[in-house]
C-alpha cells in the first residue's frame, strides 16, 4: 500500500521461503517505480522468524538504504525478538516502531533529515 | 518416561515444512509451553526443517508429547537420508555455511532448546533431536 512517499507492507501470517525472496524483488521494484522514500514493514502478525525471514529483513532494509530509503519495522512481538537474539541473528542497522503511526514519525523524520542534507550540499554548490 | 502423542510428518517441499512448524507450535501450546518457549522450539525446528529441505532433500519429522514424572515435554525429531555433515565440529561454529546462508542454523537452534542433539553419517543421514520441558 503506498501513503504519500512511502510503503506500507504488511507481512500477513507465516510466508514460505520462495514468497519471502518474491517479496523482497517487488519491493527494490515498487520503491523503484514509486521513486519511495521509505517502507514500513509491519510484521505485528508474524508469529516466527527464523534466520531466513531474519535474513530476508534484513536484506529489505539493505537494499532501501541503496535505493535512496529508509526501512522501519514495526510491531514485532517480543516473543520474536527473544527468539531472535537467542538464534544470534543480528539486526544493527534495522530502524524500528512499536505501532505504525509512530513508524511513519520516524521515517518523516529521517526523510525530512535527509532532504535538509541536500538542500544544504545544494546551497554550498550555489555560492561556488 | 511416557509417550503422550505422537505425530509424524513427511517433509519434501515449502509447505510440508509450513506444516509442521504449524504442528510444533500447536502441540507446544497444548503442554501448556509460555509464548516464548512456543515460539523458541518452533523457530528451532523450523531452522533443522530447512536444513532437512536443503542438505537432506527432505525426510521425516516426529512431534512427540512426552511425560516423565509430573512433567510434560516436547520431543521434535527430524530425519534425512541426505548427505550427512562431514564435520560436526564445523557445523557448529556461528556463521559456518555450506550454502551461503548465514550460518546461524544448527547453533542457533541448539541455543533455543533445552536438550539438543545431532546424529550424523556420511552418505546415510542425519537425526536431529530437540526437546523441550514445561517448566
Amino acid at each position: 500500500m503506498k501513503l504519500g512517499n512511502l510503503l506500507l507492507i504488511t507481512i500477513q501470517s507465516e510466508i514460505y521461503d520462495s514468497l519471502g525472496i518474491k517479496l523482497l524483488n517487488d519491493i527494490a521494484e515498487t520503491l523503484e517505480k514509486h521513486n519511495s522514500k521509505g517502507i514500513l514493514l509491519d510484521i505485528s502478525s508474524v508469529p516466527i522468524i527464523d534466520s531466513f525471514m531474519g535474513r530476508i529483513i534484513n536484506n529489505i532494509a539493505s537494499i532501501s538504504r541503496l535505493m535512496d530509503a529508509h526501512t522501519v519495522v514495526v510491531g514485532m512481538q517480543p516473543a520474536v525478538a527473544i527468539t531472535l537474539v537467542e538464534l544470534g541473528l543480528e539486526m544493527p542497522n534495522i530502524l524500528t516502531a512499536i505501532n505504525v503511526e509512530q513508524g511513519i514519525e520516524l521515517l518523516n523524520k529521517k526523510i525530512t533529515k535527509m532532504n535538509r542534507i541536500d538542500e544544504a550540499d545544494q546551497g554550498e554548490k550555489d555560492t561556488d | 518416561m511416557k509417550l503422550i502423542k505422537e505425530k509424524k510428518i513427511r517433509i519434501k517441499n515449502e509447505n510440508d515444512f509450513l506444516n509442521a512448524r504449524g504442528i510444533v507450535k500447536e502441540l507446544a501450546e497444548e503442554i501448556g509451553l509460555s509464548i516464548l518457549s512456543q515460539t523458541k522450539i518452533t523457530t528451532a525446528s523450523s531452522e533443522i526443517l530447512r536444513n532437512m529441505l536443503i542438505h537432506g532433500n527432505g525426510g521425516i519429522i516426529i512431534i512427540r508429547i512426552i511425560g516423565k514424572e509430573t512433567k510434560k515435554g516436547l520431543e521434535v525429531i527430524c530425519e534425512d537420508k541426505g548427505k550427512g555433515i562431514p564435520d560436526k565440529e564445523l557445523a557448529f561454529q556461528k556463521g559456518f555455511s555450506t550454502n551461503k546462508s548465514l550460518g546461524l542454523g544448527l547453533p542457533g537452534a541448539k541455543n533455543l532448546v533445552d536438550e539438543f542433539q545431532l546424529d550424523s553419517e556420511l552418505n546415510k543421514g542425519t537425526v536431529v533431536k530437540l526437546m523441550v520441558w514445561k517448566r
